[in-house]
């Protein structure tokens, strides 16, 4: 019995490590790459500091934004994206968790199908409706930071991501709502509270690893995001550019990819989510904390 | 402030976790409600707090229906079972909680807080968070949060039942005595009888959402209106003999293939009246029968228990145990022959199929 | 009868009932709207992003709008309307070969990285020292928070060729397979498989390791003490107890692949021979979203997209009767009154 397991166990190990180095090769490999003038393989053929030139001397030229202009309009992109998803997120589950009112059933079922909605395939209709909103005065191009939410601002591919984002936040904040005691709430009800008080002031800071996870995993999608911003802003390595349409614009942008400097863009986008990730990792692996019914 | 009951009714779904409740708790009243778990006490205190909305009925504080009116405009205070403390708030907080919402002045708030905190003993603990205390100075917490807002009615919900057993004994006369000093009328709820009979004024006894009597403790003891009470209130329970009431030359007889007993004509007729059937049971409670060698109903000891101040003898009446309280000098080995007799005052007569007490006026 | 009663009980009455009812009172009507202030901005952003976009491609799909004439063709109008653009759609020379694209890409990937290897991690971290499995799943976390760019750079630096790339260099070379070419140019598939399942992996891992976690341990230590290996525990006692999770992952990300288009994008845009890698999605967004084939095509593209929405819709509609998610939904515990 036992010569019969192992070569089985063996196998099953070597299917986990042989993948799993290939992750640690690929950061590796960037690592390498990003400091020397040319690499083979893993080999480095000579160290170098000049393929970091991009963070004091714009790659494409002086009317392009600079790398930390790009790096500004990403953290603000994120980090108003990731305010939004947990506060709109954790109203919408408070009020799905713990309160009656007509259509309470529709609406869960509303969100569960829009959280296994492919949102991807209404990227064409959002480009219409960005236009739109675009056309609104005032909120769909002046404000400042932002440019506005309408179509090619950093304000619009925030409001997009939240909207994308939206519906896995509100099924993980349900889950951590669900799981707090009704007998807290109901008492700070008789205390006096309005529902609102409720919320904010009872429950909010009992799901605080709920939040907490909620916020990483938004402002880690939000830092990385490329897809939506590539398709809602114009040109890429404009005004509104972030940080990933800035790398991928290095990428095609020269006839002979640098590849050096192209590994040195990116690793200067992964390291703040690398340290991050180190950091946080317990909570993103607990972000279905909440929901134990194993996805339901 | 008096409590009113007409008609209540709650369902959830298919439960009926409240089936058609009258009641009526008098002003400045320490009521218990009292029942197995799962009959339904928590979800009437939540009616009366306003948390569930009644499925049928009407609650009246004094006049006034309030099943509409929402829970922080009725002037309650409640403790939960579980206490319910806000655990990232501290002590201090969490007592402040209610007068914070009302908008009362920082300076009042503070000296309220430390005043109520005083009286329950808990003046020291006021930087501490929930979790830093033990079970009983969170119960005096909680109720310190119930009593900030001087709530015109108090509800406590088990307030005891995570208390060990020393401290437990403790509470119970000083939430009496609090209870009192107060004049707060309040409606405890509790599955523990010797809690509900030791601290009520008076006592509801509910079973699977209906009540089943509401009187005061000694009513509640010596004369059940049902069954269920009668088995429900005393410990060690109350023993039920089948017997047929039978009448022989103006005698009332009950008799069984053990046992015959003579009744007062009184009560005799009475219970004759009142029955449907000469089928019927009788209950008499372990310490209303003495125990001895001589003379009474013969039977057989099953099994002797000393419970310290006194003894529970169990004996063998044909297929039926008997439980029987008697006193420590009494001894005596299994399987001894034993004589009963019953205190003939104390015994209780219950119709087989409507489970009502057989002594009871008629009304 | 019956729906007088649920009224009753739920406090669930419409706002009309509420106005008849004689007593009502400022607070009791900000109670009533109360949810839905909490619900008012997800809705909005979900009408403005969801149902807006759903009604507009539907419209796009039956119209010819185009780069060439937006502003000009009302496509709103029915009169535009038409069913050409899916006829278009399957008529197409390379329908048979994107369809076919798209069915091995989502069931290979499904197979061996978003399910399988997704449940090997968690069956082999779960069952190993703790900390190290802790890692093992942090590690397998990272390609999914690695910004999508850096980590197709990464794809590409492995899959490059001889002396540079990683693969050729430690892999193949030594053992003498393969000439050392590009390996995206050789084998583009094994790539866009390998890249979508490393980041596919993670969302089945986390939810299998954590209902694997929740078996109680007296199972597994019960069948051990009946003398079963480890892996007859693991056939008989853990994959029955983690079947929902399984049925789950395996449903969800289904849909999940079958809709993502962004690293097969980045990493081979569909080729490197004509529509050699060219999954589905990928075609609606070439199509309308980019010059890549001329002309930007909105009606065109959105068919291809409309597609892939009604699908989306019909599982999302199985999902609910599948996991009766009417029978777990939770009465709350606090009336309105
Ligand atoms: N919110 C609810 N939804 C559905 N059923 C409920 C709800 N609250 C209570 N019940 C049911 O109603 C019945 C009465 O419950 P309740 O909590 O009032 O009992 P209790 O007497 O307080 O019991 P315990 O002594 O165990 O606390 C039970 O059968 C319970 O399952
Ligand atoms: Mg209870």
């Amino acid at each position: 019995m036992r010569l019969r397991q192992k070569p089985r166990a063996a196998l099953a190990y070597l299917a986990l490590i042989v993948p799993s180095a290939l992750i640690l090769v690929g950061f590796l490999w960037l690592f390498i790459t990003s400091f020397s003038i040319r690499t083979e393989g893993l080999r480095s053929l000579g160290w170098t500091l000049s393929n970091w030139s991009f963070l004091w001397k714009s790659p494409f030229g002086p009317q392009y934004p600079s790398i930390w202009w790009v790096t500004l309009n990403t953290l603000v992109m994120s980090l108003i994206m990731t305010l939004i998803v947990v506060v709109v997120s954790s109203m919408t589950a408070y009020a799905l968790s713990r309160m009656k009112f007509t259509g309470r059933k529709s609406f869960l079922s509303l969100t569960l199908i829009l959280h296994a909605f492919p949102s991807v395939t209404l990227l064409i209709p959002i480009y219409f409706v960005l236009i739109w909103v675009s056309k609104i005065p005032v909120i769909g191009r002046g404000v400042p930071l932002l440019g506005g939410l309408g179509y090619n601002t950093i304000g619009g591919v925030a409001l997009v991501m939240v909207a994308f984002q939206l519906p896995f936040g509100i099924w993980v904040m349900k889950g951590f709502f669900d799981n707090i005691s009704w007998d807290m709430e109901r008492s700070a009800l008789i205390d006096g509270a309005s529902r609102f008080r409720v919320w904010w002031e009872i429950m909010m800071p009992n799901i605080k690893p709920g939040i907490a996870a909620l916020s990483i995993f938004s402002f880690i999608t939000g830092w990385n995001a490329y897809l939506i911003p590539l398709t809602f802003t114009a040109g890429r390595a404009g005004k509104s550019a972030v940080l990933s349409l800035y790398l991928q614009n290095f990428i095609s942008e020269s006839v002979m990819t640098e590849w050096n400097a192209v590994a040195a863009v990116g690793l200067f986008q992964l390291i703040p989510v690398v340290i991050f990730f180190l950091f946080t990792q317990q909570m993103l692996l607990n972000i279905y904390g909440g929901g134990k019914k194993g996805g339901v | 402030m008096k409590i009113i009951f007409k008609d209540l009714c709650k369902y959830f779904g298919r439960v009926k976790a409240v089936d058609n409740l009258n009641l009526e708790v008098g002003d400045g009243e320490f009521v218990a409600l009292l029942g197995p778990s799962g009959c339904g006490k928590t979800t009437i205190l939540l009616m009366i707090a306003g948390i569930y909305k009644p499925s049928k009925g009407f609650i009246y504080f004094d006049e006034r229906v309030i099943n509409d009116v929402s829970p922080k405009d009725r002037k309650i205070g409640m403790v939960f079972q579980s206490y319910a403390l806000y655990p990232h708030m501290t002590v201090l907080n969490n007592i402040a909680y209610p007068l914070k919402l009302k908008k009362v002045h920082r300076k009042e708030i503070k000296e309220r807080v430390q005043k109520v905190a005083d009286m329950m003993g808990i003046g020291e603990l006021l930087d501490r968070k929930p979790a830093q205390l033990s079970g009983g100075q969170q119960q005096r917490v909680a109720l310190a949060r119930a009593l900030i807002k001087e709530p015109e009615i108090l509800l406590l919900d088990e307030p005891l039942s995570n208390l060990d057993a020393r401290l437990r004994i403790m509470m119970r006369s000083e939430l009496k005595r609090l209870q009192k000093d107060l004049g707060i009328t309040t409606v405890f709820v509790t599955h523990d009888q010797l809690e509900a009979l030791t601290m009520a004024d008076k006592v509801a006894v509910v079973n699977s959402g209906c009540l089943q009597q509401f009187s005061g403790p000694d009513e509640l003891y010596n004369h059940p209106k049902n069954l269920f009470v009668a088995g429900f209130i005393g410990s060690p329970p109350i023993n039920f003999i089948s017997v047929s009431l039978q009448k022989s030359d103006g005698r009332f007889l009950l008799k069984n293939r053990y046992l015959q007993i003579e009744l007062a004509k009184k009560i005799g007729s009475k219970a004759e009246n009142n029955s449907t059937s000469s089928e019927i049971l009788l209950g008499i409670r372990p310490e209303h029968i003495t125990i001895n060698k001589k003379e009474g109903i013969e039977t057989e000891v099953y099994v002797v228990e000393p419970l310290g101040r006194d003894i529970l003898v169990s004996v063998k009446l044909g297929k039926s145990m008997i439980k029987v309280l008697a006193l420590p000098s009494f001894k005596a080995n299994m399987g001894d022959r034993v004589r009963l007799n019953f205190n003939l005052d104390k015994i209780m007569l219950f119709d087989k199929k409507s489970e009502k007490s057989l002594l009871l006026d008629k009304d | 009868m019956k729906r007088k009663k649920q009224s009753e009980e739920g406090g669930i009455s419409p706002l009309s009932t509420f106005l008849k009812a004689k007593k009502w009172s400022f607070s009791r009507l900000q109670g009533r709207l109360a949810p839905y202030t909490f619900l008012a901005p997800a809705l909005i952003v979900i009408t403005l992003f969801f149902f807006i976009p759903l009604v507009i491609v539907f419209i796009l799909s039956f119209t010819k709008l185009d780069i060439t004439n937006f502003g000009i063709l009302e496509w709103w109008r029915p009169a535009n309307w038409s069913l050409d653009n899916y006829v278009k759609i399957f008529t197409n020379r390379f329908f048979p070969r994107i369809l076919g694209n798209t069915l091995v890409y989502v069931a290979l990937t499904l197979a061996f990285f978003n399910v399988g290897m997704a449940l090997l991690i968690a069956l082999i971290t779960t069952h190993i020292n703790r900390r190290v499995g802790f890692a093992f799943r942090a590690l397998w976390l990272l390609p999914r928070i690695t910004p999508v760019v850096v980590y197709i750079m990464m794809w590409k630096a492995l899959a490059g060729p001889a002396p540079m790339g990683i693969i050729n260099n430690y892999l193949l070379g030594p053992l003498g397979i393969g000439s050392g070419e590009y390996l995206l140019n050789t084998s583009p598939w094994v790539f866009v498989i390998l890249v979508n399942g490393f980041i596919g992996a993670s969302f089945g891992m986390i939810l299998f390791s954590s209902a694997i976690e929740a078996i109680p341990k007296e199972y597994s230590t019960a069948s051990k003490v009946d003398g079963a290996t480890t892996w007859q525990t693991i056939r008989y006692i853990v994959l029955p107890m983690i079947k929902w999770p399984f049925l789950f992952v395996t449903t969800y990300q289904t849909l999940s692949l079958l809709t993502s288009f962004e690293q097969i994008m980045l990493l081979t845009d569909g080729g490197p021979g004509l529509y050699q890698t060219e999954v589905w999605a990928l075609t609606a967004y070439h199509r309308a979203l980019t010059s890549y084939f001329g002309n930007i095509q909105w009606g065109y593209g959105s068919a291809w997209a409309v597609v892939l929405v009604v699908i989306g819709i019909i599982m999302a509609i199985i999902y609910l009767r599948v996991f009766k998610f009417g029978e777990l939904v939770q009465e709350p515990k606090i009336d309105r009154l």
